[in-house]
Formats: structure tokens, C-alpha cells, sequence
């Protein structure tokens, strides 16, 4: 399982919620590799799962990939739910 | 990590500013006038939200800009800006605190975005760096906000 955290710059935001990402994870007892990356080079990266704010996964149009936007990325339990059916 | 980055005199307190824009331009001064940015980097960060809209508001309240090392960044710099009344970001996104970033590469500012998450991942402490009345008692807050773990 691949989550790739995705921002415009691939600099700031992204890896703030990777961080996020990976304590919602932990706090769900799973694992997966999770990067971040910015929005172009995601286009062409593959991944089980793509998460980020919805201004930017909304640009992602993936055959067959889940896309999963957040609206607080510091708010763990968000993620944490919103992953936790793909997992 | 994050203090010694986010130092005093880039700190700033503001009543009121008219647009998100002069919000990212008036949090980004110290950092030109210390040349640790070029003022092509505050119109960067303007036309990425521009372009991918207001996801640099990261919490409720709390905006992050930043551009890319290439967009005229001379030294890894923070800067931070806190407002009396709200600027929106868009209707639904108010902000207190802009905290501009500005990355010479890939990996030396992960430190102290992590330090920063510390720092926001609890409303009582943005809400209460929001409430903050002098440049010195936000620093002090951020320090003791990003210490307490490491010191148990």
C-alpha cells in the first residue's frame, strides 16, 4: 500500500500532512509507505492512494486510484477516518 | 529548531490588513529586508494560490505560503504575521496567523515543519498565540510549545 501526499510546491503542506498521515496510521495500527510530492510530479507517480487538500487531489484524475482530500490537515481524526475505509 | 529559525524579528503583529495578498506580502517583509528572499518569491506564493486555491490554509486560522527554492530564496527563512481581525483566504477560510516558508531544497526546513506541527496541532495554542499581545510572548509560546516533548 502506497499513500502519496500531494501540494502544489511539494514543500511545505504535503509534508506536514505526511507526518499527520503516518500518526493516523499509527493510532489505526497499519502501515503503508507514504512520501509526499508536488502536484506535477504526482500526476505521473503511481500510488494506492493520493491525499491532500481537495483543491489539489481534484486535479488528479486517476483511472482506478483513490483519491482522499482533506480539509484540516492537522485534524488527525479526519484523516484517520477518511482513510481508514481504504485501508 | 523552529525558534532558532522563527526569530523575534520575524515576528509581527498586525491589527487589520485589507486582502490575503498584502497579508502574505506585509508577513514576508522581514525576510526581504534580510535578503533571505527576493520580492519575486511573495508574488510566487501569491500566484500559487492563486492557481491551486487556498489549501495553504492548513488548519482553521492558520496559513502556511510558501513558493519553490527556485522562486528567489537566498537563505532557509520563516516568518510570521498575526492579525487582530481575520483575513479570508476564501469565504470559508479565515486567518489569524500567515507563517510564510521559504526552502532552499527538499529536506533542511523539514525540521522545523515538524517543530511546527507541534505547534498546531492543538486549537487552545493557536488560539491562544492569536491572543498573543507582543512579538516576544508568541516566540516564547512557539518555544515552549515546541520543548515540552522532548522534555517530557
Amino acid at each position: 500500500m502506497k499513500i502519496l501526499v500531494v501540494c502544489g510546491s511539494g514543500l511545505g503542506s504535503s509534508f506536514i500532512l505526511e507526518l499527520n498521515v503516518k500518526k493516523a496510521l499509527e493510532v489505526l495500527g497499519k502501515e503503508a509507505e507514504v512520501t509526499h510530492t508536488d502536484l506535477a510530479s504526482a500526476k505521473a507517480e503511481k500510488a494506492d492512494i493520493y491525499l491532500g487538500a481537495a483543491d489539489i487531489v481534484n486535479e488528479l484524475a486517476k483511472d482506478n486510484a483513490i483519491i482522499v482530500s482533506i480539509v484540516n490537515m492537522m485534524n488527525i481524526s479526519e484523516i484517520k477516518e477518511k482513510l481508514e475505509p481504504w485501508l | 529548531m523552529l525558534t532558532q529559525l522563527l526569530t523575534k524579528d520575524c515576528i509581527q503583529l498586525s491589527n487589520f490588513v485589507q486582502s490575503w495578498q498584502e497579508a502574505i506580502r506585509l508577513a514576508a517583509n522581514p525576510l526581504v529586508r534580510q535578503n533571505k528572499i527576493e520580492q519575486r518569491y511573495i508574488e510566487a506564493m501569491i500566484q500559487s494560490i492563486e492557481q491551486y486555491g487556498p489549501y495553504v490554509v492548513i488548519t482553521p486560522k492558520v496559513a502556511i505560503p510558501h513558493a519553490r527554492p527556485t522562486d528567489g530564496v537566498h537563505a532557509l527563512a520563516m516568518s510570521l504575521l498575526r492579525l487582530q481581525k481575520p483575513v479570508f483566504f476564501s469565504p470559508n477560510h479565515p486567518v489569524f496567523l500567515i507563517i510564510v516558508l521559504a526552502a532552499t531544497d527538499n529536506a533542511s526546513h523539514l525540521q522545523a515543519l515538524a517543530d511546527l506541527t507541534l505547534v498546531l496541532q492543538d486549537s487552545d495554542q493557536i488560539d491562544s498565540l492569536i491572543a498573543c499581545q507582543h512579538e516576544d510572548a508568541i516566540w516564547e509560546k512557539i518555544k515552549q510549545y515546541t520543548t515540552k516533548e522532548s522534555t517530557g
